[in-house]
């Protein structure tokens, strides 16, 4: 023990009240790491509503008559089915993006899930559906793949059109949720190279308006890139990326720079139904 | 004796549905307590699930590191009674007892199952600590101090342990300890100054070498 250490550590002859204080002590010591804090948090939050909408449930529970939820249940039959056809591959292709070949048999899966769950949980899957095009969206730039980032605009606005069009069936868990997606998509457009983002945003002006008819199949699709050039196609022949970087007079104000931002401020009356309705 | 040191933080934890003014700080506006968070969280209220888990995280990470080795350990398990309380809480029905003392219960038996765990392989008397470098000391600049006390602490008895930690690192009460080990509050009282009585020969010891 050093020198130090013997100076400022309790004397040898404690009194109860020196081993209390010194107790205190360790209490300001144990403190969770923040990281694991927030993490924790949004486990915890998760979880609860899984637990809610009846996900994720002990197994022992059904048999001893408790009920599976709706949603847990819908969710299991489609994953069961979809299942059937690969799980590996279907790992992958969750992961695949715009341009990729496992891409299409994403969107494929994305259609089923709409064919197999419930009416009432399409709500849901929109949602989902949303936030996996903002992710592209963000794992393309990221890769410096703007021109395939560009082309996903038409999707993303289309896959919020059918979020509200199906706005109804979402509770309000989910439309913070989606308001969420909304503000991750704003940074993300934000953290685009000057030249990149004017071309986003001159896309999501070009892509079709919430309310009319985006969708690209019967099935209620949105388009997508792999539909085949939209709106996106002028934007997509220029090169990408950073040459083109010359500060422009009229770029520096940017008043209105979310594609919508009514939507991310009210994330629309519709969408406080519960949808276990 | 020991007045509820940590009795600001842990204020809402124990008040069974209503608030008491301690005459100290007067709680916030949206200040409900962690019985009302839950009873809201019990009808499905995600906010309120969020606002509980602010409430119980720290008291409950510290009771768990108190009692456990490893900083990995200790998140680990308070990862685990999170889970265990989350998944029940649709189920939960307050019937007038504190919630936290449910939900310390639930990290208690946490705690237990990881210790049975770890006893098979655990050498006899072990009390040193790893010496991999992220122990819960590893942020404290009084690192060794602390050290010497957990491996103190250690060599208590389990109960004494137990109420080693809700006392003073999560600042419960005899009468708060009492309702999470299933005891009577002058068991805990006992039980307390026995492993004080304790830990001063051993801290005692420990500077004599």
């Amino acid at each position: 023990m050093s020198l130090f250490n013997r100076a400022i550590r309790p004397p040898p002859s404690l009194s109860d009240a020196a081993v209390e204080r010194y107790l205190a002590a360790l209490r300001d010591e144990i403190d969770p790491d923040p990281l694991f804090r927030r993490r924790l948090r949004t486990d915890a939050v998760n979880r609860f509503v899984a637990a809610r909408e009846g996900i994720g449930q002990p197994a022992r529970r059904w048999g001893v008559g408790g009920k599976m939820g709706r949603l847990g249940r819908a969710c299991l039959y489609a994953s069961f089915t979809l299942g059937m056809t690969g799980t590996a591959v279907l790992a992958a292709a969750e992961n695949a993006l715009p341009g990729e070949a496992l891409y299409p048999l994403k969107q494929r899966i994305e259609e089923l899930r709409y064919e197999l769950v419930p009416a009432h949980l399409h709500g849901d899957l929109a949602g989902y559906a949303l936030g996996m095009r903002i992710e592209e969206l963000a794992r393309l730039t990221d890769a410096g793949r703007i021109d395939l980032a560009l082309a996903l605009a038409p999707a993303i606005e289309a896959e919020y059109a059918r979020l509200e069009s199906l706005g109804a069936t979402v509770g309000p868990f989910r439309a913070a949720r989606i308001e969420r997606h909304l503000l991750v998509l704003e940074m993300l457009l934000q953290q685009l190279p000057d030249a990149a983002r004017e071309r986003v945003e001159r896309a999501f002006d070009n892509a079709p308006a919430p309310g009319a008819d985006t969708r690209g199949s019967a099935n209620g699709r949105g388009a997508t890139p792999a539909d085949g050039p939209g709106p996106m196609s002028g934007p997509r022949e220029e090169p990408a990326g950073a040459p083109d970087r010359t500060p422009r007079p009229e770029a520096t104000p940017r008043p209105d720079r979310t594609p919508r931002p009514e939507h991310s401020k009210e994330p629309a009356p519709s969408l406080e139904v519960q949808s276990e309705g | 004796m020991h007045d509820r040191p940590l009795r600001a933080t842990l204020r809402p934890t124990f008040v069974d549905g209503h608030r008491h003014g301690t005459g100290t700080a007067a709680p916030a506006a949206d200040d409900a307590t962690v019985d009302e968070l839950a009873i809201a969280a019990t009808t499905g209220d995600v906010e309120a699930v969020g606002r509980l888990y602010d409430a119980l995280v720290d008291p409950i990470y510290r009771y768990v590191a108190v009692r456990v080795r490893r900083r990995e350990d200790a998140e680990d398990v308070t990862h685990l009674v999170f889970e265990r309380i989350v998944s029940a809480l649709p189920r939960y029905r307050h019937n007038g007892r504190p919630f936290a003392a449910w939900a310390f219960r639930i990290a208690r038996n946490a705690v237990i199952d990881h210790q049975r765990r770890l006893r098979p392989t655990e050498e006899l008397g072990a009390i040193a600590e790893p010496s991999d470098g992220i122990g819960l000391d590893a942020i404290s600049v009084r690192g060794e101090e602390i050290r010497e006390l957990r491996a103190a602490i250690r060599r208590l008895t389990p109960d004494q342990q137990e109420a080693i930690a809700l006392r003073y690192a999560v600042g419960l009460s005899a009468e708060e300890a009492a309702r999470v080990m299933g005891r009577r509050a002058g068991t805990i009282r006992g039980l307390t100054f026995r492993a004080i009585e304790s830990l001063r020969r051993l801290l005692g010891e420990e500077a004599k070498r």
